[in-house]
């Protein structure tokens, strides 16, 4: 049993075949010929006793095309990500589409509109917003920096309460050592997690993510492998270019997954942004960023794997139109060219910040892109023949009929935040835009969402962990209950 | 060509940011004996001073400004070589020292603060990505710079910023250096948490702030 999500029957696409084999071959080049560093001995044993040619002193691996070609042929072409509730298992790969939350470094609070940083307890607030919206299928975790905790045991904070405030799904993090902590933590609520593991442009393997992609790797957790050359900066200023690089660096942290563990699900995932170049700022919400996201996608088919983006995104610092049509943009390509895992909610100013107004909007842009997805159905009950018939010319209407009770529902999105009464009615309800609205919803939510509760040894289990990340991280122990 | 020519030549060549033809100008210069100090004055720094205008002002773009920075830096080490070697005394605005922190490989800010810091007539030293705090220290007791400045993007590696000023404390060195710092994971209220100086949140920002620092501006 596995969680719905959408499904992308005919995936739009930009590259032609030969264009894929030409993006491919480059990264072989680079692979075989220049390599990437690799900050983590371990690693570098591991890859040296797979094949690859190592400079332990300069830290160089370089991958031999028949490696790289192995590993490739290990990776699945789908693979569960199982939740503590059954049902909300995600099974990534295939025609599947699944929407997720987008972290923030702070969080912009509907009831002010303020952006600050975030405790625990709003941390909580904000997982069971992502656990109350129906669009967000899995979770990344809405903040990345807490407050309230020491920065050296945030991360495990952070996914501590999303434990705690959710069954649905979580994704993972390696940063700061993070990766062994969140494996026992999901190993504590009887479920799996889907392993964020970020490579360094230009042709880095950092120490913490190679120690994540071994830890989730052994553990049986799948992993997404993301890379995110900025083009013009850490990547090529063209897109081809940067397509070539971000091929090239999830291919050699996949070669490392696989020889972790041979089979290990990986999500091959993007995030690659242009950089604006008179800010020298990442310009995430550009039309480049959904193209890469078409390019992204058809690779990953063309190796058979499962396909992610780390973004919708959006530069903009407020729930507001440019935040909307940059994201809805990059949401519906990445939807419609099959991108297996789009994290479309709630980010805003290029993870900077999350919004909960904008959770709840793109909650809408999600149900619509789905709707596009799911397209029209077509059958005899369908097109309606034999009633159009018997409806016959006006003063005929369809409102009574039976036909039109009985399908309306499965046709039709209804939105609560999205202003369709006439005019007067909206003028009485308080002139109340999509912003307001959408707030309002947010902070009801926020205040009111009952998740189903994790099993109380469990809760008792991940205060243990986190007490114990706290004694080997820092050395002190200020306590790990909820 | 005649002397101010040379001069105006490595000027262009600043402001186009083509290096070979800088480096081969400057030791013309130097074979030539002109003043290395007039060469840098008027030639490096009123070149990169029309480029750090340029892009204020929206008509340059980063590619140029950074190309232009290493065309400067290619030049400039061969001047500064002959100044050396001459013993010519000259007065700038200040030493600088710049660095990403440990753990972080972001370089792009901190290469742009460089630019405009040497467009502003400061002696910029630009360590570069991932340097220990032991890397700063040293430098510190080495240069004697009048400013350290220092770089996160990361919310993990911010953390290293207050090592190195703890790290200052205990070598009895805080009240020789100003701190500077910025970055992504930096805010205003980090910055005076950990006990910096200054916080400068862009590489324009930088500038000023360090120019406030010290009694610049």
């Amino acid at each position: 049993m596995s969680l719905e999500g959408f499904r992308c029957k005919n995936p739009y696409e930009i590259l032609s075949k030969n264009e894929v084999e030409m993006i491919h071959q480059g990264s072989l080049e680079i692979l075989s010929e220049t390599g990437m560093t690799v900050d983590h001995e371990q690693s570098r044993k591991i890859l040296e006793q797979g094949g690859c040619s190592v400079d332990h002193e300069k830290q160089l691996v370089k991958f031999p095309t028949d490696i790289v070609e192995w590993a490739i042929a290990q990776c699945p072409d789908s693979f569960f990500v199982r939740a503590r509730n059954p049902d909300l298992t995600l099974h990534l790969g295939g025609e599947a589409i699944y929407f997720a939350s987008f972290p923030g470094f702070t969080w912009l609070d509907p009831k002010t509109q303020i952006r600050r940083v975030a405790t625990v307890e709003d941390c909580a607030k904000l997982v069971r917003l992502c656990d109350a919206l129906p669009m967000v299928h899995t979770l990344c975790q809405p903040v990345a920096h807490l407050g309230d905790k020491p920065p050296e045991i945030e991360l495990e904070w952070v996914h501590a309460t999303e434990l705690r405030n959710t069954d649905k799904t979580i994704m993972g993090t390696a940063f700061g050592g993070s990766s062994k902590w969140v494996v026992r933590m999901v190993e504590a609520t009887d479920q799996q997690t889907l392993g964020g593991i970020c490579i360094s442009s230009p042709l880095v393997i950092p120490s913490d993510q190679a120690q994540g992609i071994i830890d989730y790797a052994v553990s049986g957790n799948p992993q997404m492998i993301l890379s995110g050359p900025s083009k013009g900066a850490t990547g090529p200023a063209t897109m081809a270019g940067t397509l070539v690089l971000q091929n090239t660096e999830i291919l050699g942290g996949i070669v490392l997954a696989q020889m972790a563990n041979p089979g290990c699900g990986v999500l091959y995932t993007g995030y690659s942004t242009p950089m604006d170049m008179r800010y020298g700022t990442m310009a995430s919400g550009a039309a480049e960023v959904g193209i890469m996201a078409v390019g992204t996608a058809q690779l990953a088919r063309y190796y058979g794997m499962p396909s992610g983006v780390f973004y919708p995104m959006t530069d903009a610092k407020t729930p507001d139109p440019q935040a909307v049509f940059e994201k809805h943009l990059q949401t519906y390509l990445c939807a419609t060219a099959g991108v297996n895992y789009i994290m479309p909610l709630g980010g805003l100013d290029n993870e900077g910040t999350h919004s909960p107004t904008q959770m709840v909007i793109d909650n809408e842009v999600c149900k619509m892109v789905g709707k596009v997805l799911e397209g029209i159905k077509v059958d005899r009950e369908h097109l309606a023949i034999d009633l159009i018939k018997q409806v016959g010319p006006v003063p005929g209407n369809y409102l009574r009929t039976e036909h039109t009770r009985g399908h309306w529902q499965e046709e039709y999105l209804l939105s609560d935040v999205v202003v369709r009464e006439e005019y007067n009615a909206w003028v009485l309800g308080g002139e109340k835009g999509i912003l307001e609205r959408a707030a309002e919803v947010a902070i009801h939510l926020m205040d009111t969402h009952e998740p189903n509760p994790l099993p109380p040894e469990a809760d008792k289990e991940l205060g243990k962990i986190l007490l114990a990340a706290e004694k080997e991280k820092i050395g002190a122990v200020s306590g790990g209950a909820s | 060509m005649t002397n101010t020519q040379l001069i105006s030549e490595l000027k262009e060549a600043i402001i186009q940011g083509i290096p070979a033809k800088a480096v081969e100008l400057a030791n013309q210069i130097v074979l030539e004996k002109i003043d290395p100090v007039e060469a840098i004055e008027e030639g490096l720094k009123a070149g990169i001073a029309v480029v750090g205008d340029g892009f204020a002002n929206g008509q340059l773009y980063l590619p140029d400004l950074v190309l232009s920075a290493e065309t400067l830096k290619a030049a400039s080490a061969i001047l500064e070589a002959e100044i050396k070697r001459t013993g010519v005394k000259r007065n700038k605005n200040g030493k600088v020292i710049l660095g990403t922190v440990r753990g972080d490989l972001h370089d792009i800010g901190k290469t742009i603060l460089a630019t405009l810091l040497t467009a502003n007539g400061f002696d910029v030293i630009d360590l570069g990505v991932n340097i220990p705090a032991e890397v700063f220290i040293e430098t510190i007791k080495r240069e004697k710079p009048d400013v350290i400045g220092m770089s996160s993007l990361l919310t993990s590696t911010a953390k290293e910023l207050a090592n190195v000023i703890v790290k200052l404390k205990a070598e009895g060195m805080r009240d020789s250096v100003m701190v500077v710092v910025g970055g992504g994971a930096v805010t205003e209220a980090f910055a005076r948490q950990i006990g910096a100086d200054g916080f400068g949140q862009n590489a324009g920002l930088g500038v000023k702030q360090i120019k406030l620092l010290l009694g610049l501006e």
